[in-house]
């Protein structure tokens, strides 16, 4: 268990994970770029078209992993502000700054695909039922974490209240997710669930599946590059950082 | 005396003493109410499902402009550095300042919210479901309206940010009471809206002042 330990402690020193973290993104954005390609091209050219929506209903490669990963990101910001409130570790700040704007993008992302799909599928682009009015709310939560953070000048002062905001905003995240289970919505309930058999077709689900994983390592990637900006950014003062950039200067 | 009373006692006298800081919400979710008959009492078609997200519109934005400088007086003051100082719990403090914010604003609102339905010529039954559903949710309003209060201590033009933060927060207990109102106006009666924003309410009275707690000591950089 101790090695666990000291991996542990080594990933929440920002000297480590500059250094350690490198490879790391390089294998997130080689296999994530590869999977989402193989994903998107199997999708959109061999996949059959389906037989009551026709060809739209190909925009579901790029909505639901978006939207998936979107809701996770929001859980896993919520799960760094109670580290960072409980532990004050460095890291669990600076996961926050990294990933808020990129849960922002792809929520964006998931509600912008379903407006596109919507408008000859439903008919109408925009309802205000419960599904799609729960995820417009969680990119303005994920907006309001940006803001908040954006007028409190103190950087750990400000990262403590997005935290505390973060982890009451969870709240929202069971209300999307079973929203199409609660109320009658537009939205249909999801095809693919835990412990039910899929509702879906193999030759459909395949690319689905991948691409969710390779967007799901890709955005890992930009994640754990935009911590690495940001380490390097707060620790410019640093003993660690001078030697290392002194040297491959001289 | 216990940080609780403490609190409650002296919210509740400041109130009584300069009445028209809790008169103020009030008059502004009239006139909000008001305004949306305008538009939403119309005799040639059918509104009323309209005049149910109005009125709870109205209630959630009155109960946010009541918020803006609830902590800025005390920040200023040095009470919120009493609060934190202080040997009793800030569990207790916080949650007498959200319940004395519910008796000011929540309640009075949800008295005066079968006069707005009405305005809107909702049935008075259904009217009273409104306030009813109302009454069950402002607790939950409340608390997180004043954690928006707390997070935004001492932050210039706060109400605006306060909103931003708060609105999103709002959303899950405005579509289900929402959903509410509009199943008692088809008449399709269901308790579930009800009991979830009973258990959002009971949640957010016990979780809540814990995280107001905290954001005051943020605030003053404990």
């Amino acid at each position: 268990m101790d090695w666990i330990k000291e991996k542990f402690h080594r990933a929440g020193s920002p000297r480590y994970f500059y250094l350690g973290s490198y490879a790391w993104i390089l294998g997130c954005y080689i296999v994530g770029i590869v999977l989402l390609g193989a994903g998107t091209v199997w999708g959109l050219w061999f996949t059959p078209p389906d037989r009551v929506q026709g060809e739209v209903f190909r925009i579901i490669y790029m909505h639901v992993p978006a939207a998936h990963l979107s809701q996770l990101i929001y859980i896993a910001t919520a799960v760094a502000g109670f580290v960072y409130v409980v532990w004050r570790m460095k890291m669990a700040n600076v996961f926050m700054v990294a990933a808020i704007p990129i849960g922002a993008w792809l929520t964006a992302i998931a509600l912008f695909s379903g407006i596109v799909w919507g408008i000859p599928t439903w008919g109408t682009g925009w309802v205000w039922d419960a599904r799609t009015t729960s995820v417009l709310a969680q990119l303005f939560l994920f907006l309001g974490l940006i803001a908040l953070r954006q007028v409190i000048p103190d950087e750990h002062r400000a990262m403590m209240a997005v935290a505390i905001l973060a982890m009451i905003g969870v709240l929202n995240i069971p209300i999307i997710k079973y929203s199409v289970d609660w109320f009658t919505t537009l939205h249909q309930p999801a095809s693919i669930q835990i412990g039910r058999p899929v509702s879906i077709a193999m030759s459909m689900l395949w690319p689905l599946l991948i691409n969710t994983i390779g967007m799901y390592l890709l955005m890992a990637g930009v994640i754990l590059a935009r911590m690495r900006n940001l380490v390097l950014d707060r620790e410019r003062e640093t003993e660690w950082v001078r030697s290392r950039f002194s040297q491959s200067a001289g | 005396m216990s940080g609780f009373w403490i609190i409650f006692r002296s919210d509740l006298l400041v109130a009584v003493r300069f009445k028209s800081d809790s008169l103020h919400p009030l008059l502004m979710f009239l006139l909000l109410a008001f305004l949306s008959t305008l538009v939403v009492h119309n005799r040639t078609f059918d509104t009323s499902m309209v005049a149910v997200g109005s009125v709870w519109l109205a209630a959630m934005i009155a109960n946010l402009l009541a918020l803006e400088t609830l902590f800025n007086r005390d920040a200023e003051s040095g009470m919120v550095d009493q609060f934190l100082v202080h040997s009793q719990p800030l569990f207790l403090v916080t949650l007498g300042r959200v319940l004395s914010r519910w008796l000011l604003v929540g309640l009075p609102i949800c008295l005066l919210s079968p006069v707005a339905a009405l305005l809107m010529g909702l049935h008075y039954l259904d009217s009273l479901g409104l306030a009813a559903s109302l009454f069950i949710a402002t607790p939950a309003l409340t608390a997180l309206g004043v954690l928006g209060s707390a997070l935004s201590i001492g932050i210039e033009r706060g109400g605006v940010l306060l909103a931003i933060l708060i609105l999103p927060l709002y959303v899950p207990i405005y579509l289900l009471g929402v959903g509410f109102g509009q199943s008692l106006l088809l008449s399709q009666f269901n308790w579930s809206p009800l009991l979830w924003l009973t258990a959002i309410s009971i949640g957010a009275i016990t979780v809540v002042p814990f995280a107001i707690g905290f954001a005051l000591k943020i605030s003053q950089e404990y």
